[in-house]
């Protein structure tokens, strides 16, 4: 490939030069670098996220009442291949079919264990329960691309036995 | 992190894929549709008589988010007014709810900037979230007194859909105007209080402070902890905004001070003594006087305190730092900010330390003898404001459609207050507020801050003036004082100057019938 440039004289003769391409391939060598490099970090973040694992232990109650007094408990454990505990690492859930965490951020601890506090949504009288998918990912594992090892797991609900509630209710703070 | 480009790690189950979008939007209807089910049998009104009508509605921050599914990314977000919104449509298929997302409300001056604007050229939603009746006195609201006293045909056996409500709340500016018209339906309570402070567990207890109950007790541990080398109290706001800027409407005044200080000259100022102030015996006690600070020791006293905080319990440059950084570090002893900020405190795990809630400590007999001893539940809130209410805008409703606009308008808010409906977006708001209908379950993220005494906060008002303008010009004067560029005797005259022509403004505005009262000035 070259450029192409066009000069024309006072007279309407038309010149033309030919440049070579060496500018060209320099761009090529930069570019194809760069390439090679987000490969390169890609690679090391994908790698880093296969050697690490999150698994859910245990979930209880299970099946979970759907109702907002319940606090289901969910243990989870991250490991790398060899089964050695992931410390400090930042775990994110979140809930994919309704509910929510008392705190969708948690660390794990020393031998990789964290717990998250789910609250599962309230059933309304007119439907019947539905399970909930949540995903908890890790997100301190990557380096340069965020490329999170991640678990999800399906709470299976059911309606809650009482429909009355134990807990507290907004008239109490009426008078 | 140098990039955040994708989220493709080890996954066991679905994967994040462009046919999930189109398996939620089903499930959102499947949901909207057994809402719309639910009520067969009810006797719904015929909305404008069964012919075409759209309605323009603007929720505020409960506004449904665009984005449907929750992912890692983006994990906020509000599907319940989305599916609310597609159920009412069921129910009345001549009726089309628009959600208007463009209504600038980041500040009274925008606000009042688009509605005019967009009023005159037809284009202003019908319902709007906008501070309650603070700006009943432009003319613009609906009035939902009458409307209240029947029925909400959504809830079975219901009455008068004023009976879902607490009465206190009729008698607040989220609500009613000065005339005791109910200009905004409200949805939710304020989570307990509107607002809190945050408190560094730790380092109060390093320095063997208490969390603060009483205003006297706010004094002490800001004494200690900037004896200490620390920042005491962070008001609300960023840099120059917010608490961090003089004004009348401050926290201190709404929430700690001024009802207290109103409750002790109950006589004077609830007029028909149920214990009760409303919007428009507290605007008859200003028109009457009561308000003025060259007149009322009480009233005096009460912007003094105001000054103590800002001059001796606050550091030095508070008005433009930046204090989030070093409360993250454990720098900062007293946090203050809005219930909203709640949920994402319970899960900051870059914050150093443990953190405690409080309610706003309130004045007692120990700093003043203007207030009456202060009383506490024994636990839980007392009579929580409303936090987020609904006005309708007359005018923009009538070109609208007429009456079948007005009608679909009130039909959608009795929608959203029927009790399941309600809770499906309060439950959604996740601790941010409590619903406002009787009988609702509180948000389990709230049961530990509801665990402790509140102040049991008197149903008084303090106005800091009764238009926009008004109050802006008494803000800059009170600024003024408190930062020493004018002397007490300039502070009272011209406070009290400019409060008058502001209540002069606003009777000629609402048209308030004032040949009862007796004028102060």
């Amino acid at each position: 490939m070259v450029n192409r440039h066009r000069l024309i004289d006072l007279t309407g003769e038309i010149t033309l030069k030919l440049r070579g391409v060496v500018p060209i391939k320099r761009k090529l060598i930069v570019i194809s670098g760069i390439l090679i490099l987000i490969a390169a970090m890609l690679g090391i973040d994908y790698f880093r996220m296969k050697q690490v694992e999150i698994q859910v232990l245990s979930v209880s109650p299970s099946p979970a009442p759907a109702s907002s007094d319940e606090n289901v408990e969910i243990r989870v454990r991250v490991v790398r291949k060899g089964g050695q505990p992931v410390a400090g690492h930042l775990l994110y859930a979140l809930s994919l079919g309704g509910g929510d965490f008392q705190s969708f951020y948690v660390k794990t601890d020393g031998d990789g264990y964290a717990k998250f506090i789910y609250y599962p949504y309230d059933l309304p009288s007119y439907q019947k329960p539905r399970d909930v998918e949540i995903e908890i990912r890790d997100e301190s594992n990557s380096i340069f691309i965020e490329m999170y090892p991640k678990v999800r797991y399906t709470i299976k609900m059911v309606a809650p036995e009482n429909s009355d509630s134990d807990g507290l209710i907004v008239d109490d703070f009426f008078d | 992190m140098l990039f955040a480009l994708v989220s493709c790690g080890k996954t066991e189950g679905k994967s994040d894929t462009g046919s999930k979008d189109s398996d939620n939007l089903s499930e959102l209807d499947k949901v909207a549709r057994e809402i719309a089910d639910s009520y067969a049998g009810f006797d719904l009104p015929k909305i404008n008589d069964g012919k075409p009508v759209t309605i323009k509605v603007h929720l505020g921050d409960i506004i449904p988010t665009l984005s449907e599914i929750p992912t890692a990314e983006q994990p906020d977000v509000f599907n319940s007014t989305e599916i609310l919104r597609r159920a009412f449509m069921m129910l009345f298929p001549n009726v089309t709810v628009e959600w208007a997302r463009t209504v600038d409300t980041s500040s009274s001056d925008a606000f009042l900037q688009y509605i005019t604007t967009q009023l005159n050229s037809g284009t202003a939603p019908d319902i709007v979230s906008a501070w309650g009746a603070s700006f009943a006195y432009r003319g613009w609201y609906y009035d939902f007194t009458e409307v209240l006293e029947k029925p909400n045909p959504f809830v079975k056996d219901n009455k008068r859909w004023r009976d879902q409500f607490p009465e206190y709340v009729f008698a607040t500016w989220q609500v009613s105007d000065a005339k005791d018209r109910v200009v905004a339906i409200p949805v939710s309570l304020a989570a307990g209080t509107s607002t809190a402070l945050y408190y560094n567990k730790e380092l109060f207890s390093k320095l063997s402070i208490n969390a603060p109950k009483t205003w006297e007790d706010l004094f002490t541990a800001c004494k200690t902890l900037l004896g200490n080398g620390y920042i005491s109290f962070s008001p609300w706001g960023g840099p120059g905004s917010g608490n961090r800027k003089i004004s009348t409407t401050l926290w201190d005044v709404q929430f700690s001070l001024g009802p207290y200080y109103a409750a002790k000259q109950k006589d004077k100022l609830d007029y028909n003594g149920d214990g009760i102030q409303s919007q428009s015996e507290l605007f008859r006690a200003a028109y009457e006087g009561h308000y003025f600070v060259s007149t009322n020791d009480y009233v005096w006293d009460m912007w003094k305190q105001v000054k103590r905080k800002y001059t001796t319990c606050l550091e030095k440059g508070y008005e433009n730092s930046d204090y989030e950084t070093k409360w993250l570090l454990g720098k900062v002893g007293i946090l203050e900010d809005g219930l909203w900020r709640y949920p994402s405190e319970l899960s900051n795990t870059d914050r150093q330390f443990e953190f405690g809630i409080i309610p706003p400590p309130a004045i007692d007999t120990d700093s003043t003898e203007f207030v009456d001893k202060l009383e506490y539940t024994e636990s839980g809130p007392y009579r929580p404001v409303p936090r987020a209410s609904f006005n309708i805008i007359k005018d923009s409703a009538m070109a609208h459609g007429g009456e079948g606009n007005i009608q679909a308008c009130v039909a959608f808010l009795q929608f959203l207050t029927q009790p399941d409906n309600n809770n499906m977006i309060i439950n959604e708001e996740k601790g941010k507020s409590i619903s406002i209908i009787k009988g609702s379950k509180v948000s389990p993220q709230l049961t530990e801050y509801f665990k402790q005494p509140f102040p049991k906060t008197p149903s008084f008002s303090w106005p800091g003036g009764f238009t926009n303008a008004g109050a802006e010009k008494m803000s800059k004067i009170l600024e003024l004082w408190v930062k020493d560029q004018i002397s007490d005797s300039e502070f009272k005259k011209q406070f009290d100057d400019e409060f008058k022509k502001d209540i002069m403004e606003f009777v000629q505005l609402m048209q308030i019938d004032t040949s009862q009262y007796k004028k102060g000035f």
